[in-house]
């Protein structure tokens, strides 16, 4: 019994949490999303961070 | 001290830049346009590096090239440093005169000299240096061979401007640059005789900083009496067009004195580059090469890895999962969420794993073997006569794998409209996360023609664009006429690692978002189809997901798929298409995909199930999509726009082939 509930918690927190992570993510559009956001100069005016 | 690296692109200046400097003293943008401004300290420390935008004169074609002319008005700068290609000197020397016109101190780095020896050509430095004036360096920036003596060299302090001229214009010509250097006398610390040749030239920027310090009247004057005598005299197009003469002339003079060609061969870049750009070839080789990696993708390695993945998931896999939850008593929704549910749907869209990464495969292997450039210099004819820039061919490239990058791409594109108008075709470039659906209905309905019928809808997309494009320039984005110019780079075959690096680098973010918003989705897709307004584990024609799919399906009666399962499909490929598949998946439960592909066959026909494909190559971009579209073109107006034109040509296009095939007696 408490093995359904731990598995089921576990995949829902999961799923709720990727999917409304993905959907601002997507709304962000390409920088928001990307891995090398905080080293990237492709559309800022100041300096890269990590330097 | 400030000295700015200025070259032709493609010459090596990033390289210099990366020997010459040690650290970055600021990486951002020129304001207004899209090229980055690096400025560098010297690795001696004796002052700072601006890097300029390649140009291949001062005269800008466009507000990126401007930045040039820009930074020689505004800024102040001590030293020039100028980047040679020595096997294409004659093209350089064209802004490299330029540059002494300018009267400042210069320096000249006479780069890829082995490029030049292997194609016959060697070059006499010590002759250029004398007959240039100024201090020329031989080096191979890649390696860095010779940098050092350019750092010594630039660094020494007792390098007075060279006073050479070094172009003769003419007797008229000599004289306006008199009178026009009389006038801006005292007004300026600028060169005249380089603000007069530059004006004379046409060069915008320079006009305008001129006749602020000058009356435009009496310039204008001077300038159209100038060049109407040049026209009766010499017979010249225009002033623009006699200057250039004029310094042909002298370049022609010098490259004669300095460089002697042997015979050489013509390089085997340039004979396969014969066949491959040729007009009529072209195209055709183009295709085929689509059609043969189709066929890698689809018939030979793809497919069958793919059912073997396949195999392995709702065999072993699946039955591990049951035995686990079997031996741990999990209920049964437990069990239908995870087999029917997760294993379905997230399983269901990493079978395609192998097709995906055969497809990024043969792609990089295109763009590193440089096979690409070709082919956007082949498109960029039809798309000019579409109204598209050619550089437009780049985003839809891109388009091809996630039109996300590939709508960010847009912006190497100067004219707004022209960028406009890319922004709003790429969608319709077939991305890789079509390519599931696309693979589980040829191998449904098509598998003998699998790679004909994908390559249909690639092209398919295509052709919609172009025709599009035409409609749009002529309509609603009129707009002028660009340049297109491209360097083709010697062909080579690529490494292993760095395809391998390519493919794993485009092929990674479909196996993340498997991960991710597939396993939500899939979760939340099923639980819409087990639970319905009379409870839970409820027949699936009573689900939620059967409402929600049933209010919108009648819209689809008319071409081929008024159900709710296409229905909610569609619904859900809205947020990534790849959820098409996992929802399928879901919808029509069944052991394993070919059992799937037989149990499609009851819901479409092939009529119904190509135009299933058609609608899901055009129906609309994906959420990812849309919020880049409204993040570069800032319009709410234009990304509903793309949304709706995309949603009524999938329609219309959808309706043909459907009502129109079943005119025909297709089935």
């Amino acid at each position: 019994m408490i093995a359904n509930i731990l598995i089921g918690a576990t995949i829902f927190g999961y799923a709720s949490w990727a999917l409304v992570r993905f959907i601002n993510k997507s709304k962000k559009g390409k920088c928001g999303a990307c891995d090398l956001k905080n080293s990237c100069s492709s559309n800022c005016e100041i300096p890269p961070k990590s330097l | 001290m400030e000295i700015a690296l200025i070259g032709n692109p493609n010459t090596g200046k990033t390289s210099l830049f990366n020997n010459l400097t040690g650290s970055y003293e600021y990486v951002g943008n020129w304001s207004g346009v899209t090229v980055e401004k690096k400025v560098g300290v010297f690795k001696n420390n004796i002052g700072h590096l601006t890097d300029l935008p390649g140009v291949y004169t001062l005269n800008p074609l466009s507000k990126d090239e401007g930045v040039v002319t820009s930074f020689f008005l505004n800024e102040s700068v001590d030293r020039l440093l100028n980047i040679l290609d020595a096997s294409q000197l004659e093209r350089n020397l064209h802004l490299t005169l330029q540059l002494l016109e300018f009267e400042k101190p210069a320096f000249i780095g006479l780069n890829m000299v082995d490029v030049a020896n292997k194609r016959g050509i060697q070059i006499d430095t010590s002759k250029l240096s004398e007959l240039l004036g100024v201090p020329v360096v031989p080096i191979v920036a890649r390696n860095g061979k010779g940098c050092d003596k350019l750092v010594d060299v630039i660094s020494t302090q007792s390098i007075q401007p060279a006073k050479k001229n070094l172009v003769y214009y003419g007797k008229e010509v000599e004289a306006a640059i008199v009178a026009l250097t009389a006038e801006i006398h005292g007004k300026t610390n600028l060169s005249g005789r380089f603000l007069a040749i530059q004006y004379f030239e046409g060069n915008e920027y320079v006009r305008n900083y001129v006749n602020i310090i000058v009356g435009e009247k009496k310039l204008n004057d001077l300038i159209v009496n100038l060049e109407s005598t040049l026209q009766t005299l010499y017979n010249v197009k225009s002033l623009a067009n006699y200057i250039y003469q004029k310094r042909r002339e002298a370049i022609e003079k010098i490259v004669v004195e300095v460089a002697v060609k042997s015979n050489f061969d013509i390089p085997l870049s340039e004979k396969i580059d014969m066949i491959v750009t040729n007009r009529f070839l072209g195209m055709p080789i183009f295709l085929l090469l689509m059609y043969v990696m189709f066929m890698l993708t689809f018939d030979w390695l793809g497919t069958p890895l793919s059912d073997a993945l396949d195999g392995f998931l709702t065999g072993p896999i699946t039955a591990g999962f049951e035995s686990v939850l079997t031996a741990i008593h999990a209920s049964n929704f437990i069990h239908a969420l995870i087999i029917d549910g997760l294993v379905a749907g997230v399983g269901g869209v990493l079978v395609f794993v192998p097709q995906i990464f055969i497809l990024f495969f043969f792609i990089s292997l295109l763009e590193d073997s440089g096979y690409m450039a070709r082919v956007a210099l082949v498109m960029d004819r039809i798309m000019e006569s579409v109204g598209l820039n050619g550089k437009a061919f780049i985003p839809m490239m891109i388009g091809f794998g996630c039109n996300v990058p590939g709508i960010m791409a847009a912006r190497t594109i100067e004219t707004p409209r022209e960028r406009l108008v890319t922004i709003l075709l790429t969608p319709l470039m077939s991305c890789s996360a079509r390519l599931p659906v696309y693979a589980l209905f040829v191998g449904a309905f098509f598998a003998r023609n699998k790679a004909l019928v994908v390559l249909s809808l690639y092209v398919l997309g295509i052709v919609v664009a172009l025709v599009l494009a035409k409609i749009f320039s002529s309509t609603l984005l009129k707009s002028e006429a660009s340049l297109f110019v491209i360097e083709l780079p010697p062909y080579r075959l690529p490494q292993f690692q760095s395809l391998w690096r390519s493919t794993w680098d485009k092929g990674k973010g479909f196996v993340r978002k498997a991960g991710t918003f597939i396993f939500a989705g899939s979760v939340f897709i099923w639980l819409l189809s087990y639970a319905g307004p009379n409870g839970l584990k409820v027949d699936m024609d009573d689900s939620y997901l059967a409402a929600i799919g049933n209010m919108i399906a009648p819209i689809f009666d008319p071409i081929g798929f008024g159900t709710w399962q296409a229905s909610a499909s569609l619904i859900t490929g809205f947020l990534a298409k790849e959820a098409i598949i996992s929802t399928m998946n879901i919808i029509y439960f069944v052991p394993n995909d070919a059992s799937l592909q037989g149990l499609l066959a009851n819901y479409y026909t092939p009529l119904a199930a190509y135009s299933f494909m058609v609608f899901i190559l055009l129906y609309i971009p994906c959420l990812a999509t849309v919020a880049t579209i409204y993040k570069e073109t800032n319009s709410k107006k234009w990304t509903a726009f793309s949304m709706i034109y995309a949603f009524a040509i999938a329609y219309v296009l959808s309706l043909i082939i459907y009502q129109g095939g079943k005119l025909l007696g297709l089935v």
